[in-house]
């Protein structure tokens, strides 16, 4: 009785993993699409009404309810109690601390590079840099989807897999 | 954070703050330009100094300045005020950007005392503020502002230089009352018409009249029965008619009475009928 149980515990758990790891998939290319859909804002907000980075991350926390708007949250508060620490370092520190953001190191990289730019040009630059952000993300979640269903499927089916190897072994 | 340290530590009141690219920072303090103190922890002004400050009073965000900055300043909470020299970019021979920056000027925000007893009694008519520079002509504009807004009257500011109001993302940050609708980052021009057409105000005020423009759009409100308060560069009635802006000026008719102020930052009456 106690073997089974536990063999059912192994399938179960290594399932779990598999389905665990396509929920990270899922997730992230649902983060991308909200970065994405933020920068738009973003560069709509700089061009029209050109709001300074303190309140435009504080409108983008509150405008994306998930991991992505508590990333600008974190953002806007690093900004507002340190006002000499410069964009980048300010992305990458939200980004330690945001422990929800499960996006790739090309999209981290990407919005470092982006922060290098942000609040040092005109208007017009930063509309480009910002462009080229989106572009760039784009992109990759263009061959992340492509991938997506395939991957999460292979990820699903190793884990039950591997579980029912296990238990098999073990029987 | 240096500078603020540094600020803190000086013992006399200070009016303004000079950052030079390659020499000590110095204070405007009692009239007198002094090194600020060595012992204080820092040296010469770099350019990354410079371009600190101005990243960090633009809130890192000098796109959302730019205008201003075209202009050659930036206005910080409290109505402090950082004055820009460097290289001018220019695009069709228009400002586009300050590059290359060589010196701040911070001035500190304070509001010079003024006598305004009997000030409101006479705000009944058109009044244009003159006076030489530094005699205080926007302070008294200001007040004259504040004493006609919280009277009850609706006071509509063409602020284009950000002097007399000092807004900071859209907040005054010096007092002109509660009855006043203040607009920047215009031109004067188009700023009066602006108001004109929107605000529905009693009085337009408006700080230096210096462009054929600003006339066009001041007579235009004097024929829709607005009152007109303004400032011009001149010491008396006298220099008015020698110069052809202000001669102009007078010939419309726009004001009908003047307060002339001298150095000592007083004011007399003459009327102008």
């Amino acid at each position: 009785m106690f073997k089974w149980l536990g063999l059912i515990c192994i399938v179960a758990a290594s399932s779990g993993v598999g389905f665990g790891y396509a929920r990270s998939i899922r997730r992230q290319s649902a983060q991308l699409g909200h970065l994405i859909d933020s920068l738009g804002y973003m560069r709509s907000e700089i061009l029209y009404r050109m709001t300074p980075l303190p309140e435009l991350f504080e409108t983008l926390s509150g405008a994306e309810n998930n991991a992505v708007g508590l990333f600008f949250s974190l953002c806007a508060s690093q900004l507002r109690s340190d006002r000499t620490m410069p964009i980048p370092g300010i992305f990458k520190k939200s980004w330690e601390n945001c422990r929800t953001v499960c996006l790739s190191p090309e999209t981290k990289q990407t919005l470092l590079s982006l922060g290098m730019a942000l609040g040092r040009f005109d208007v017009d630059g930063q509309c480009r840099a910002i462009e080229l952000a989106e572009q760039k993300l784009r992109r990759e979640q263009e061959t992340l989807d492509k991938n997506k269903r395939a991957r999460c499927r292979g990820y699903e089916a190793i884990g039950i897999c591997a579980g029912l190897a296990a238990a098999i072994v073990i029987l | 954070m240096a500078y603020q340290e540094a600020l803190r530590g000086y013992g006399r009141p200070i009016n303004e703050l000079r950052l030079r690219l390659g020499f000590p920072p110095t204070v405007l303090s009692e009239s007198r330009e002094r090194i600020l103190p060595v012992r204080t922890g820092f040296g010469l002004v770099t350019r990354d100094d410079l371009e600190n400050v101005l990243l960090c009073a633009s809130e890192q965000s000098v796109y959302s300045v730019s205008e201003t900055m075209r202009e050659g300043f930036l206005t910080l909470p409290g109505g402090h005020r950082i004055g820009i020299c460097g290289t001018l970019a220019l695009r069709d021979g228009e400002t586009v950007s300050v590059r290359d920056v060589s010196s701040l000027c911070i001035r500190v925000s304070g509001e010079p005392s003024i006598r305004t007893e009997h000030l409101l009694e006479r705000l009944t008519e058109p009044t244009l503020i003159l006076g030489p520079p530094g005699s205080g002509k926007t302070t008294l504009l200001r007040a004259c502002i504040r004493l006609l807004s919280d009277a009850g009257r609706r006071v509509s500011l063409a602020d284009d230089r950000g002097e007399v109001a000092a807004c900071w993302h859209g907040v005054p940050q010096r007092n002109v009352g509660m009855h006043t609708d203040v607009l920047t980052g215009g031109r004067k021009m188009q700023s009066v018409l602006w108001l004109l057409r929107t605000m529905n105000p009693e009085w337009i005020a408006v700080d230096e009249i210096t462009a054929p423009g600003d006339l066009e759009s001041m007579e235009t409100c004097s024929y829709c029965g607005v009152r007109l308060l303004a400032t011009a560069h001149a010491s008396g009635t006298a220099e008015l008619n020698s110069r052809p802006l202000y001669k102009r000026l007078l010939a419309l008719q726009l004001f009908h009475q003047v307060f002339v102020l001298d150095e000592t930052k007083q004011f007399y009456v003459e009327r102008m009928d």
